[in-house]
């Protein structure tokens, strides 16, 4: 037989197909029903625990990336292979930044001495101090455009200079190191300072404000929780302002250094500066300020000493890839004996969680089709039973038991393809609703997702896959029967 | 095409008993033939007939289909026992075995889905003009329920003829209709048989649609008990 002959016998084996679904409609559709269900909740929950891990854990949590402790910091340690490495250093930095899984390296630090803000009173109406809780990221690991002219640049850091390279604006050459100018509070220092710079009231020198990026989630948190919390009592609380980022970007505050609520420095005199958010980071702590690590590091310096000034806190460490996450936490822990920061120990507990969850959704799935392909054994073997003269008759009519098996098998995939289509409309359907739902009728609270299901290309293809493998299994007992069904039928069933 | 079966014997278990449908049957039909298979109900006729038209491997003996060096049917492959009844091979039944879902037209190419490489529209062609030459051209998009017996029987006769059979197997074709209705359909078989020379056996209980055979196969219980040529009754031309 020649390949068109066989292609064409193919296709009008396709028009044989469809006759019989025609012809049998209701019952096919009976028995695609509950696939169609199935796949609808194997496609719900799969998009559900996609969307949740997405939210919770690459919004909340960042994927892809690691932050170390060191554990003697934290607890007691009991050292990595390499012997306990000796607290967070730029040597243990550059240890880090060498290993073949690591893309880049960031230290972080906190600030290691009490220190309080105090400002808002164009927003709130009133002035505020609060405790002011901050810590240090390397410059570059804002990804965020940052608006604010001032920018996240730690302007006041001194520079060498000599008689052929002068200071930058604001900065007088003092033998080798750049100090800042000297000025006079209340005067136009635009001119002698730069941009940027105001005249500090006290040292009477150039000075510039200290940056200040902090999380997105913050102004969830207040929007969300604290000014609803406090809707309607009495004092500022009760008419607090929604706030944007917009309307925060640019506030300037005052932060007074060496003194807080919590306690007194004894190191160094109280100091007060002057801070100007710039703008909002992933990067930023959740709670709290965040400034320019090499800031931190002077101030906690001049406060602390050199020893907390020359110890990081974390370590931020970034995977070459989503798969180098694995081992690179095995190195981290294993070899230089590291610890995961507690946030990512949840994290990689709430993934699980998840993953359990919707794992076992997905069983319940299974179940479903399970029974939904036994049932289409069961309509099929009907419906062959039904067409036991007519398949006899093909067959005395020269067809083989292949075209016999292909044509039931033929009508599982219709079936499969029509259920699965449904199935994820239904998903697709039901998960709208329950967005439409949870966006209604559950309040604003922070990290509040636009949507709790993540939709993923290959999430269509494997519910296809589904509904043709079970459709499939459903329908191979029934194809055999009706491939046993002699050609003699055709004579003697009546 | 030659026909030869030899020796057949073919044995059904029912239950404990066990019944001998045919009992050592040897016969040869050659091509162009017109013989009628006669015999008391359950004397073994629908029985040969399956065998001979390769719907039924399952006995002794052999059956034979071509010249003296063409393999018996039953040892055939599947495929190629499919392929024998799709070439050679026509059918028609007492209860002409329509299928209702289908238009006239549609059931008389169902062989073209089976095989013979013919498109959609060609085999649609096809079929208008089988039913054309069995005179039911105006009906070819009629479905079996709006058919007469004998209309259906035609459609059957036509749908039989899809694939240029060498042989023709009818079993009671004539069973369901009344008489003038089943003379008409003779009649097809015979213009069949003398003008393609198409072979025709033809499984009956009437004594006056036998006697228009050429040759006379008597079964009784199993048993080839009379094999005679006759002279056709012709019919009284209309
Ligand atoms: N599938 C079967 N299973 C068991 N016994 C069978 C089967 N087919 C036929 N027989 C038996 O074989 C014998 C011959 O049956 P067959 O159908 O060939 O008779 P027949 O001559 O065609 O009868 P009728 O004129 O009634 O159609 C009968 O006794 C019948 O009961
Ligand atoms: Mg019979």
């Amino acid at each position: 037989m020649s390949s068109s002959t066989s292609s064409s016998s193919r296709s009008r084996l396709g028009a044989l197909v469809t006759q019989s679904l025609r012809r049998n409609r209701a019952h096919f559709a009976l028995s695609g029903l509950g696939v169609a269900v199935g796949i609808a909740t194997l496609f719900f929950f799969t998009a559900l625990g996609e969307g949740v891990r997405t939210q919770i854990l690459e919004r909340v949590f960042v994927i892809g990336q690691l932050e170390v402790v060191d554990p003697a910091a934290e607890g007691p340690s009991l050292g990595g292979l390499f012997g306990s490495v000796g607290g967070l250093d730029d040597r243990l930095v550059q240890r880090v930044a060498e290993l073949e899984e690591v893309e880049a390296v960031f230290p972080k630090q906190k600030l290691t001495f009490p220190a309080s803000a105090r400002g808002g009173g164009s927003l709130l109406g009133r002035d505020l101090t609060i405790e002011f809780i901050a810590d240090g990221i390397p410059q570059d690991l804002v990804d965020e455009p940052i608006t604010d002219p001032l920018g996240f640049v730690d302007h006041a850091n001194p520079a060498s200079c000599s008689a052929s390279s002068p200071c930058p604006a604001g900065f007088q050459c003092a033998g080798e190191v750049c100090e800042p100018a000297a000025c006079t509070p209340g005067e136009d220092v635009s001119a002698s300072c730069g941009a940027q710079a105001y005249c500090h009231a006290q040292r009477r020198t150039c000075a510039w404000p200290i940056p200040v990026i902090a999380h997105p989630n913050l102004i969830e948190l207040f929007n969300g929780s604290l000014r609803t919390a406090l809707k309607g009592s009495q004092g500022i609380g009760g008419q607090l302002p929604r706030l944007s980022e917009t309307m925060l970007v640019g506030l300037e505050f005052d932060l007074v250094l060496g003194q807080s609520f919590l306690g007194r420095n004894e190191r160094a005199a109280r100091q007060t500066e002057r801070a100007r958010l710039v703008g909002f980071s992933e990067r930023a702590m959740p709670m709290g300020a965040t400034l320019p690590l090499s800031v931190v590091q002077r101030l906690n310096r001049r406060y602390s000493g050199d020893e907390s000034a020359d110890t990081y806190h974390s370590l931020l460490v970034e995977a070459r890839s989503n798969d180098q996450v694995a081992p690179l936490t095995r190195r981290l822990t294993e070899e230089l004996g590291l610890q995961l920061s507690a946030r990512h120990q949840q994290a990689e507990r709430i993934g699980l969680l998840i993953s359990l969850i919707t794992l076992l959704f997905n069983l319940i799935a299974l179940i479903i089709l399970g029974i939904s392909a036994l049932n289409i054994t069961h309509t099929f073997s009907m419906m062959v039973l039904e067409r036991r003269a007519e398949i006899g008759l093909m067959r005395a009519l020269g067809a083989p038991r292949r075209t016999i098996h292909l044509l039931v098998l033929g009508e599982a995939t219709v079936v499969a393809l029509l259920s699965a289509a449904t199935g994820l409309m239904l998903g697709w359907l039901a998960a709208y609703g329950l967005d439409l739902a949870f966006n209604s009728l559950v309040g604003d609270f922070p990290f509040k997702p636009d949507s709790l299901f993540g939709w993923q290309p290959w999430m269509a293809a494997l519910g296809l896959a589904t509904a043709l493998l079970f459709c499939w299994l459903g329908a191979l007992l029934p194809a055999r029967r009706a491939g046993a069904i002699s050609p003699a039928a055709a004579l003697t069933a009546r | 095409m030659n026909l030869v079966v030899h020796n057949l014997t073919r044995q059904f278990h029912a239950g404990e008993r066990e019944v001998t449908a045919l009992d050592a049957i040897t016969l040869t039909i050659e091509g162009g033939e017109f013989v009628a298979i006669v015999g008391r109900s359950g004397s073994g006729k629908t029985t040969l007939l399956n065998a001979i038209g390769g719907l039924d491997t399952d006995y002794q003996g052999s059956v034979t289909l071509g010249g003296p060096d063409a393999p018996a049917l039953h040892t055939l492959s599947e495929r190629e026992l499919a392929a024998t009844r799709q070439r050679h091979l026509g059918y028609v039944f007492q209860q002409f075995n329509l299928l209702n879902h289908l238009s006239a037209a549609e059931n008389v190419a169902l062989p073209s889905f089976f095989g013979g490489g013919l498109s959609a529209a060609n085999a649609h062609q096809r079929a208008l003009n089988l039913l054309d030459s069995v005179g039911l051209k105006h009906l070819a998009d009629a479905r079996p329920p709006q058919l007469s017996g004998g209309q259906k029987q035609r459609v059957a006769i036509a749908r039989a003829l899809f694939a240029e059979p060498d042989i023709l197997l009818c079993d009671e074709p004539t069973g369901s209709l009344d008489r003038d209705t089943g003379l008409q359909i003779l009649e097809i078989f015979e213009r069949l048989n003398r003008e393609q020379g198409i072979t025709v056996i033809l499984v009956t209980h009437e004594q006056h649609v036998a006697a228009r055979a050429r040759r006379r196969v008597v079964l009784d219980q199993g048993k080839l008990v009379e094999d005679v040529a006759q002279t056709p009754l012709t019919p009284e031309v209309a």
